[in-house]
């Protein structure tokens, strides 16, 4: 639990499926873990609750962040982390099937670092996710300016 | 001729030869200072038979010579006359009794003076039945001065009657007319002989004649002075209009001796007055006829108002009597205004009063038949020499007036509030709407891509166990999914356009149209298109809007070119409209109304792909601009599609 490299955050079985299909598929899948929506996602990075035994500053190396979710929306998690200087620096991508201009411009407000419309094609949605896992992974450290 | 002297034995012998009673008042005459009796005997020789003895002082010469010598009185006559007087008493002499000797003759005395002499002769026959020639020679001197300083005088009232402006006239006492001066002859144009006696009255205008005849005629019965207007002709046919006064002379016993008038020429000062009058008559007509009451109000140096002019209107306008306003009319005024306003009122007319400036209020007053009324007051103060203060000005009586903008003003507050009511509907509505794009941005995009994903995962885990059909509809599957992805992106791209705001600004056209082709490169990759780019004038745009506008028109275009071997694309700037021609397919134009709707489509997918979005975004694009879209097509022969952008947003 304190080794988890990326955290997916992802309310939608079927997208959280291909998901980690596409990670599995790229060999990422070993340290992924998986929040079922914002209150769990906050719970998780914040080390509360449900997570309260984890150390908060083992943090995930990236965290996919889907936009609409139940309960606490994804933009309202991103807030919360770029908003504490203890997590503002993980990366965080924003996964969001909306091409509403006004998630966009919100999200690079609070601070994302990337953003992807996920494409009903399946086949470039694996390819954006793997991109993005290994482009942030790779960065085995994370950059302290980011955002 | 004149002769004798005192002490002359003879001449004394003539006077007794008189009947004794005739002595007396003849020898007073003979002895009268001023006068020379004398008396002659033409034949056999000339003899002077008695001469006054007044002959020496007038004369300055003795008498006795003239004894002596009967033509001795000659010598005493001024040169000039001399051999004139001679000729004269030589011509009388010859025959007395048929002819007369009658002549003014000057004498020069031995001291150089002069004296003036009357001299005159008859014949008489005497006592003894012989021819006699007596005369008296009088010295005319003082008269003939007093004749010369009235002839000085005449001629100087003459120059000065000409000299004059006025037209001068004089008349005998009965009216008849016989002096007319040269302006009168010079005004007329007519010979003054022509106007003498009535004949002037034909020079006056024949509508004027009558009442001047008979002016005239009645000054000149009754004796009373003369004046009365009339136009005058002038000698190049203008009528003037002249006032004529006349004035009878009397004599001291008081009968009449003359007439004596001027004319004088009245036409511009008569003109001035008709136009000031007409000036008079326009005011006040219009004072009258004005729904407000125009007066004038004056506040004299020591605080009294009165209204000088108007003043019936300004008392009907307050409900005041007109008895009432005797004295000082500001108290039955300011009687009748609502008393909340008065000092408002009061103050402000005494600023105006101070700083002359305009005064102009609206307040209430309380008329006794009308009501509670509102006047609008407007007037300018005027500051007279003398501390004075006039204000001009109107009241209005604006009660109706105000009602109405009462009730427009409560009309305009209550559409206000139906706006507003509508407008946070219609705001409800959009937000509704927007959530609702929102989430089919959202989630109708999921099951999509769960279908086209886990398709694709069957095809790629199974595909060897699937037989080829059950891969070919898991292939249709995809498709599907993908177009539906396509035509929701498109229809959430036309839908956001309505709510998206305008941002216009000048934009080069011609690099819209290279970033719009260069957008579009892939779409002519392993093609030849001919894209010829005209001269094209700057938009005045939102320049995202326009881009996609060329983005969907050249797309069109390549589109439906594909299938040519020299496809051209043509881009455009024609009159206020840019153009975008390709020679492709086409269509038939009864279909063009369909054109620019969503969803509407003239080609089969399997012929073209697409949505149906694209033109219609392009005329919603071009509508916010306040601009048109139009086509011209025909199958298979290409189409050209122009649009124009407006001066502003259009909604709709």
């Amino acid at each position: 639990m304190n080794n988890v490299e990326i955290l997916v955050v992802e309310d939608n079985p079927c997208d959280l499926e291909m998901t980690l299909r596409g990670l599995n598929t790229a060999r990422l899948a070993n340290h992924v873990h998986v929040a079922r929506d914002g209150e769990e996602a906050l719970e998780f990075i914040f080390c509360e609750g449900r997570y309260a035994e984890r150390r908060i500053e083992m943090a995930p190396k990236v965290v996919l962040l889907d936009l609409k979710l139940p309960k606490i929306d994804g933009l309202e998690v991103l807030a919360r982390m770029k908003g504490d200087p203890r997590t503002q620096a993980i990366p965080v991508v924003m996964l969001t099937s909306s091409q509403e201009q006004v998630d966009l411009v919100r999200s690079y407000a609070l601070g994302v670092n990337s953003y992807i419309v996920k494409p009903v094609n399946f086949e470039s949605f694996v390819k954006a996710v793997q991109d993005l896992g290994f482009y942030w992974l790779l960065l085995n450290q994370p950059p302290a300016a980011a955002g | 001729m004149a002769f004798g002297s005192r002490g002359d034995p003879e001449s004394r012998a003539f006077a007794p030869a008189g009947p004794t009673g005739n002595v007396l008042p003849l020898l007073q005459v003979a002895e009268a200072p001023r006068h020379v009796l004398w008396v002659i005997d033409p034949s056999p020789t000339e003899r002077v038979v008695y001469v006054s003895p007044s002959f020496e002082r007038i004369w300055g010469r003795p008498p006795g010579a003239l004894y002596a010598d009967p033509r001795e009185w000659v010598t005493g006559i001024h040169p000039d006359d001399r051999e004139h007087v001679r000729a004269a008493y030589d011509h009388w002499v010859q025959a007395p009794r048929e002819r007369t000797y009658d002549i003014e003759f000057r004498v020069v005395r031995p001291d150089g003076t002069e004296r003036w002499i009357h001299d005159s002769g008859h014949a008489v026959v005497s006592a003894s039945g012989a021819l006699q020639l007596t005369g008296i020679a009088e010295d005319i001197t003082d008269r003939r001065r007093d004749e010369d300083a009235l002839r000085e005088q005449q001629r100087y009232f003459r120059e000065m009657t000409e000299s004059l402006t006025q037209l001068v006239w004089a008349t005998r006492p009965d009216g008849h007319a016989d002096y007319l001066s040269p302006q009168w002859v010079q005004y007329t144009g007519v010979p003054a002989e022509q106007q003498y006696g009535d004949g002037w009255l034909m020079q006056v205008h024949p509508d004027d004649r009558p009442a001047v005849a008979v002016a005239w005629r009645s000054a000149v019965r009754d004796g009373v002075p003369y004046a009365v207007e009339m136009r005058l002709r002038r000698h190049d046919g203008v009528d003037r209009w002249f006032m004529a006064r006349g004035c009878p002379l009397r004599a001291i016993s008081g009968e009449i001796r003359h007439w004596y008038g001027t004319s004088t020429d009245i036409d511009d000062l008569k003109r001035a007055n008709a136009e000031l009058q007409r000036e008079r008559d326009r005011f006040a007509m219009v004072a009258k006829t004005s729904p407000s009451a125009v007066h004038t109000l004056r506040r004299s140096a020591d605080g009294v108002y009165t209204v000088d002019f108007g003043l019936e209107r300004f008392a009907e306008m307050y409900g005041v009597d007109l008895a009432e306003v005797e004295g000082n009319a500001l108290l039955a005024f300011a009687a009748r205004i609502h008393p909340d306003d008065l000092p408002m009122l009061s103050e402000s007319v005494e600023r105006s009063r101070r700083e002359g400036t305009p005064w102009r209020r609206e307040y209430r007053i309380r008329h006794p038949e009308r009501g509670e009324r509102w006047i609008e007051a407007h007037s300018m103060p005027v500051q007279e020499p003398g501390g004075a203060t006039v204000w001009h000005g109107t009241l209005t009586d604006v009660t109706e007036r105000r009602e109405a903008e009462s009730r427009i003003r409560s009309l305009n507050a209550e559409l206000e509030a139906r706006v507003a009511a509508r407008t946070a509907e219609l705001q409800t509505a959009v937000q509704e709407l927007e959530a609702f794009s929102y989430s089919v941005s959202h989630d109708l995009r999921a099951p999509l891509r769960a279908i086209d994903g886990f398709s694709q995962v069957v095809l790629k885990d199974f595909g060897p166990q699937l037989p080829e059909t059950g891969q070919r509809y898991l292939n249709i599957i995809r498709d599907s999914a993908q177009k539906m992805g396509q035509l929701i992106d498109d229809l959430l791209a036309f839908s956001r356009l309505g709510r998206q705001s305008l941002t216009r600004r000048p934009v080069d056209t011609s690099m819209l149209v290279r970033e719009a082709l260069d957008t579009l490169a892939p779409m002519r990759q392993g093609r030849v298109v001919d894209v010829r780019i005209g001269e094209l004038p700057p938009s005045d745009c939102d320049p995202a809007m326009l881009r996609q506008v060329w983005i969907n028109l050249l797309s069109n275009a390549l589109k439906y070119t594909r299938n040519r071997t020299e496809a051209c694309v043509e881009v455009g700037f024609d009159g206020p409209e840019f153009y975008v021609r390709d020679n492709g397919a086409g269509f038939d134009m009864k279909y063009a109304h369909k054109l620019f709707h969503v969803f509407e489509r003239l080609h089969r997918v399997d012929e073209f792909e697409g949505t149906g979005v694209g033109l219609a975004i392009v005329q919603r694009i071009v509508e916010r601009h306040g601009g048109a879209v139009r086509v011209e097509a025909a199958p298979d022969q290409g189409a050209a599609f122009y649009f124009r952008l407006g001066e502003a947003e259009t909604v709709g």
